[in-house]
């Protein structure tokens, strides 16, 4: 009986390990695409039969068409991903061309990777899989929309795309509030920040290439970028900032009622540092310092009180990520205070407690 | 009959006893008594401070990830001066910190070590709140001693029950 049950073991063995076939990761470049321009799209293996491979992987895809039809055993080259690093494969399209299919036609793009000969695949990228490469629907931003932005979920080290239709953008609202002045600028540039213009990209001479946007027809303009590299920091990204203008400032595209543009993240998992006080046993006549590493959270986010006695000193830390630091005079405010414990706690700009604890005073032996 | 030669070798003889009797008679000049320098001449004077780590010392012996932090950049450390005052014989007077840094020690007082010479221990400096040196309120241990090196480093150690727990490294250099 359980050499049955063994082998029958050994047989699901590799249907289990095709159970976890499903690709690890898809993005695009730019994040918002045209069909008719050309893209990269990029696929993160791990996880899949794919995964160890080094040679070559094929892309095999059948919507909007079957460019690769009948060669399933003996895929062709113009289906060859090129390598990145680690895991990640890319192809680079001009998807209208690739299918050879209209662009107006082309809503979204199926597939799957494989080996040359098929031996080894990964799962689909479909719409019952719920990774399929969409690609953007302009009809909004071209008729009622003054700006949008993909993905939803603004990270860091991946393609970020913002649109702006620069037809509805407003301007001098203090004096005779106008749309669309900026429409007639020969060109839009954006002028930004993230997370409350903390980073900031101006909009200035020394600026123009990296700042302009890319004028995709019927007053439709595109910023895309991968935040991390254009910002120059590595934090987390709640939100991105920007007011567009020409090169010159004399023409300015701002949001309704002349707002900043705001372009808000989902779900973004901002990881917290981890905290620890320096040093472990204190007297009050000594300095604390507030140590706080590897969080995503830039320095100027996190807020410290610390309550000696009658005396409450407050403050932001300081420092190069991932390492912050808060130093603490205790000597100066106990100097004429007895107490036995001082109190700490560490906050968010968005209020968010972090750290909230008693710290003991060690009394002191002369 | 003594010959020619046996003269002249007997006159050599004779000037050479004479010679070495004399020389071993002259006095020897080995110079005046001077005494040995004290540790109080070594310490006196004004130091400008450096550098100055603060120091875990119960990471430290725990092996913890963070055991060292360095305030010299901060709280006005860097403007921070110690004085050692002596009188005419060279016994210490009193001392005295000079800037705006958070007094880790007590900033004026009187001063004294645990032996004026070398004793093979750690030298230790007393501090004290009154002149007659009975009420003592810290002690720095001088890990570096100038001498050698024109350069002192004073260590504060805080313990408790006997055991350290903390201490600061002083890194300090003689103002001109």
């Amino acid at each position: 009986m359980k050499r049955y049950l063994l082998s029958a073991v050994l047989l699901l063995l590799p249907f289990i390990g095709m159970c976890q076939n499903a690709i690890n990761e898809i993005w695009t470049q730019p994040a918002i695409f045209k069909a008719d321009e050309q893209v990269t799209l990029f696929f993160d293996v791990k996880g899949t039969q794919l995964e160890a491979e080094t040679d070559a992987i094929y892309l095999w895809s059948w919507f909007p068409s079957e460019p690769d039809a009948g060669n399933w055993a003996n895929s062709s080259d113009f289906a060859k991903l090129t390598h990145v690093e680690g895991t990640v494969w890319k192809i680079t399209m001009v998807p209208s061309d690739y299918y050879h299919v209209p662009a107006d036609q082309i809503v979204s793009l199926y597939g799957l990777l494989k080996t040359k000969d098929g031996s080894k695949v990964s799962d689909a990228f479909a719409p019952d899989k719920g990774n399929a490469i969409n690609l953007y629907n302009f009809t909004d931003i071209k008729n009622t929309r003054i700006s949008d932005f993909y993905p939803k979920t603004i990270k860091g080290d991946r393609p970020f795309s913002i649109l702006i239709n620069a037809g509805k953008t407003w301007s001098d609202c203090a004096t005779n509030a106008t749309q669309g002045a900026l429409a007639t600028a020969s060109e839009v540039h954006m002028h930004s920040g993230l997370n409350d213009w903390k980073v900031i990209v101006e909009n200035n001479p020394a600026n123009l290439a990296k700042t302009k946007l890319t004028h995709l027809g019927d007053n439709i303009y595109r910023m895309d970028m991968i935040p991390w590299e254009y910002y120059g920091q590595e934090i987390a990204i709640t939100k991105v900032n920007a007011v567009f203008a020409n090169d010159t400032w004399s023409k300015l595209g701002f949001d309704t009622n002349c707002a900043d543009f705001l372009f808000n993240s989902t779900g973004i998992v901002v990881v917290t540092p981890s905290y620890s006080l320096f040093p472990q046993k204190i007297t009050k006549k000594d300095i604390l310092t507030l140590v706080a590493v590897n969080g995503d959270l830039d320095a100027s986010d996190l807020n410290y009180e610390v309550t000696m006695g009658t005396t409450k000193v407050t403050g932001k830390f300081e420092g190069v990520k991932p390492n912050y630091r808060a130093y603490i005079d205790l000597v100066t405010p106990l100097k004429e205070q007895n107490v036995d414990k001082i109190h700490v706690t560490i906050k968010t700009n968005s209020g968010a407690n972090l750290l909230d604890t008693d710290m003991a005073l060690t009394p002191i032996v002369n | 009959m003594k010959t020619k030669s046996q003269h002249a070798l007997f006159g050599c003889l004779m000037f050479l006893a004479l010679a070495t009797t004399t020389s071993s008679c002259e006095k020897k000049d080995d110079g005046s008594y001077v005494a040995p320098i004290t540790r109080y001449e070594k310490v006196q004077g004004q130091w400008q401070l450096t550098g100055l780590n603060q120091t875990d010392e119960l990471a430290k012996s725990t092996g913890g990830s963070l055991t060292q932090v360095n305030l010299y950049g901060k709280f006005n450390f860097k403007d921070m001066k110690i004085t050692f005052n002596v009188d005419a014989e060279n016994n210490p007077t009193s001392y005295s910190v000079s800037g705006n840094a958070p007094e880790l020690f007590t900033k004026e007082g009187f001063w004294q070590m645990d032996a004026a010479f070398t004793t093979g221990k750690t030298a230790k400096i007393f501090l004290y709140s009154d002149e007659a040196k009975t009420q003592k309120i810290d002690e720095l241990e001088v890990t570096t001693m100038p001498g050698a090196t024109t350069n002192m480093d004073l260590r504060l150690v805080r313990t408790s029950a006997g055991t350290p727990f903390l201490s600061y490294q002083f890194s300090l250099k003689p103002v001109e």
